[in-house]
């Protein structure tokens, strides 16, 4: 098995510099055939990865404990889910499945039918394959995968136990779908540079390859938020970890794009400026992989290790300054922005306002990131960036984004009049003030979450209304029900209202984040049969046991809750102890509804039967899991193809009187 | 097992990849890409107008600026017109001109066969 498992890697390898060179070869030589030949070499490619993966599983999944990379991230006696889920605990196993994406990926591009007489495909192609060489040239001779032990270990080292959780199934996956996904409209970003010419056709690829990686992206975001809340135990589910910010930095840059790359579409702007955001992306999503992959900040994304990092910093500096290099070479050929801004109050200037907070916003995070690198370099010293100043710093950023969200959809492109924005304005305004009438009147007191709130509010107005007056405007000329006239003007505008969709999903997440102001916590020691008071709950410790789960034994309290005298269940907080790993681990306890999450961890206990328990209230936190929900359905909603809406509107520039 | 297996894996991936170098025909690479995205097709502008007239309905323009872009988007859309009843025009104008030419050479042929004979 090992055999064919590094056949499969070292032909991989030796295809992709192949197909590299052949691509190009192709393109000099304007030879069909060769880059024919190419693309058979870039399927084999995938096949190989498949192969890999297929192996590398199989050993997993069936402990051939011989291999070194099964032995040390798996047991005889882990669950079969985990077994195969541990191809993504270690460096050679994430470095293979991204790889395998990264060529599933160049398969589909070389592949697809909207490609075909393409002259880009070559191109992106070979970009394409110039990261999947340097992937393979890790997995080759760096993190070799399929490595045998000289002796068999009886029983293998197990898995971190804190990657024993269903997202830990998804998390990874989504979050390399995202990254590696990012590398096609960087290929296709660079391919057009390289033919100095950008059309219709390559905004469209790449926009449509964007919204899926920046799906992904988000949740792999989410999903790895949901693990931290109910695996780690602190209580929260975002941190500003460095790897967190690491994904989070290219979901920010990739969400500028998607709105800028409207402007280009419809008013040949900011051409230069999309291209960038691409290409700083791209060079963000690497540097996440070298941040941790290499272990120089600390995170909870341990997996710093190896050398791999410095090897990550070299492809991403080679990256970088190739793309900068072909930028600026055709800075000057790329035709100028033919269209310009003639009125601040227009949907352009809203999203170039969008653009510049999201922008700023990367900056801030990356600032507060790298910080500590940056001041052991200069002092000597490693200085922690806390949560404090990212939340400090980000806070005011998302509120005003969420405001900008609210402005843009009333109005239109090219000019708006102060008059129509007042009269759009006006009735979102009145009740979002409502809301905050209300909110300081039920006892809200702090002003933060208050104005913050008032703003979510008056976001979320805006676009029921737009959703209104667009059904209104459509049933003036079609006189449909009106179901089916939302229906159709949906359908009919796909990609507008797929965004306002995932603009309420933002809108969801954004009142979880805001609600995490109000959480309480109290950690108190309780006898057998204690009470524990937060809030309106009132907890009674009722007894500790211990059960076993194959190896494993799990120590659980049993906890009756009431809520203003009213019986809601029991919950059990779990502290788990490994056959097979030293440390133990927690298994939260959450009692939640849409309003709150009780959220119950068992952290010590005495001899005597004595516990203690950190208990948090966390409100309105399943809105995030719900908004992100709604975000993808939008997203998916967005990208679905559908044979209206092809057709985008096209702007001119002003009417000039002189010339 | 293995062994015969990865010369199996070799081998066909050697025959994908070597197949199409052996192809006698080479048939050209499509031709250079334009950039479209400055063109402004007719249907471009007939979704401008209906984004015009949706955004006027929804009251986002003012019944002025709508009329003014409505007037600088139809002309735009009768320039277009016009420049494509040019087009096909002067496309079916050398058309009948070809068309003409060779029975013109068509005819002169015959004439030459019948002189000679």
């Amino acid at each position: 098995m090992h055999l064919i498992g590094n056949l499969s890697i070292y032909l991989a390898l030796a295809l992709s510099i192949y197909a590299f060179i052949i691509f190009i070869l192709g393109i000099y030589k304007q030879d069909q055939r060769l880059v024919d030949s190419g693309k058979a070499a870039s399927l084999i490619v995938f096949i190989m990865a498949s192969i890999s993966m297929l192996i590398l599983f199989t050993a997993l999944g069936t402990s051939q404990l011989q291999f070194e990379y099964v032995s040390a991230y798996t047991s005889t006696d882990l669950p079969i889910l985990y077994k195969l889920a541990a191809l993504w605990a270690g460096n050679a196993g994430s470095l293979l499945l991204w790889t395998f994406f990264l060529t599933m990926y160049t398969a589909m591009v070389v592949y697809s039918r909207k490609m075909k007489n393409n002259p880009l495909t070559p191109y992106v192609a070979a970009i394409m394959l110039a990261n999947t060489i340097f992937f393979y040239l890790i997995l080759g001779f760096v993190a070799k995968p399929f490595v045998l032990l000289d002796q068999v270990p009886v029983e293998g080292r197990g898995l971190n136990p804190m990657l024993q959780d269903p997202g830990m199934l998804l998390h990874p996956v989504t979050l390399y779908l995202g990254y590696v996904g990012l590398a096609v409209p960087f290929a296709f970003a660079i391919a057009a540079l390289i033919v100095k010419n950008i059309d219709a056709f390559w905004l469209r690829m790449t926009r449509r390859w964007t919204i899926i990686a920046w799906m992904f992206l988000t949740l792999g975001n989410v999903i790895g938020g949901y693990w931290a809340y109910t695996e780690l135990g602190w209580g929260g589910y975002w941190a500003w970890d460095p790897v967190e910010n690491a994904s989070f930095m290219p979901w920010l840059t990739v969400t500028a794009y998607l709105h800028s790359v409207m402007i280009q579409e419809r008013k040949g702007m900011l051409k230069i400026w999309n291209i960038s955001l691409i290409i700083l992306s791209y060079a963000l999503t690497l540097f996440g992989t070298f941040l941790v992959r290499s272990g120089v900040l600390t995170s909870v994304h341990a997996f710093g290790d190896s050398n791999l990092g410095a090897y990550f910093l070299i492809f991403m500096a080679l990256a970088v300054i190739f793309s900068l290099y072909i930028l600026m070479s055709r800075y000057h050929l790329l035709k100028k922005d033919s269209g310009q801004f003639e009125s601040f109050f227009s949907k352009e200037s809203s999203f170039l306002v969008n653009n510049l907070i999201l922008v700023g916003a990367t900056f801030a995070v990356f600032w507060g990131t790298i910080f500590p690198l940056v001041s052991e370099a200069v002092r000597g010293t490693k200085v922690t960036v806390g949560i404090p100043f990212f939340n400090t710093v980000m806070s005011p950023i998302l509120l005003a984004l969420i405001f900008v969200m609210a402005v843009c959809p009333l109005i239109a492109w090219q000019r708006s009049t102060a008059k129509n924005l007042r009269d759009n304005f006006l009735i979102p305004a009145i009740l979002s003030l409502v809301v905050v009438g209300l909110l300081a009147g039920l006892g809200m007191r702090a002003a933060y979450p208050i104005i913050s709130f008032g703003i979510i509010s008056f976001m979320l107005l805006t676009h029921i209304l737009e959703f209104y007056r667009g059904v209104k405007a459509r049933r003036k000329v079609t006189k449909e029900a009106y179901p089916v006239a939302l229906y159709w003007l949906m359908i009919k505008n796909r990609r507008r209202y797929g965004g306002y969709i995932v603009h309420f999903g933002i809108a969801l997440m954004a009142i979880g984040i805001v609600g995490s102001n109000f959480d309480t916590e109290t950690m108190k020691t309780v006898p057998k049969g204690g009470t524990i008071e937060i809030q309106d709950y009132v907890l009674t410790y009722e007894y500790l046991a211990q059960r076993s789960e194959g190896i494993n034994d799990i120590v659980f309290a049993n906890i009756r809750v009431t809520k203003n005298g009213k019986e809601l269940g029991y919950v059990q907080p779990e502290r788990i102890f490994y056959g097979s790993w030293e440390e133990p681990s927690t298994e939260v306890a959450v009692l939640g509804s849409l309003r709150e999450d009780l959220y119950v961890v068992l952290s010590a206990w005495e001899k005597d039967e004595r516990a203690t328990f950190v208990v948090k209230v966390n409100p309105l936190v399943k809105w995030v899991w719900i908004g992100s929900f709604v975000l993808v359905i939008g997203s998916v909603f967005a990208i679905w193809t559908g044979k209206y809406g092809n057709t985008t509107p096209r702007y001119t520039g002003p009417q000039r009187k002189v010339s | 097992m293995a062994i015969v297996l990865s010369i199996i894996i070799v081998a066909f991936s050697l025959y994908l990849v070597v197949t199409p170098l052996l192809r006698k025909d080479n048939i050209q690479l499509p031709v250079e890409i334009k950039d479209d995205t400055e063109d402004i097709s007719i249907k471009n502008v007939y979704a401008t107008l209906n984004e015009l007239e949706m955004d006027y309905h929804m009251q986002k323009l003012s019944e002025e600026d709508y009329q003014k872009l409505k007037v600088q988007y139809e002309r735009l859309a009768a320039e277009l017109l016009e420049k494509d009843k040019k087009a096909s025009k002067t496309d079916t104008d050398s058309a009948v001109k070809d068309i003409e030419a060779e029975i013109e050479e068509e005819l002169a042929k015959l004439r030459k066969e019948r002189g000679e004979k």
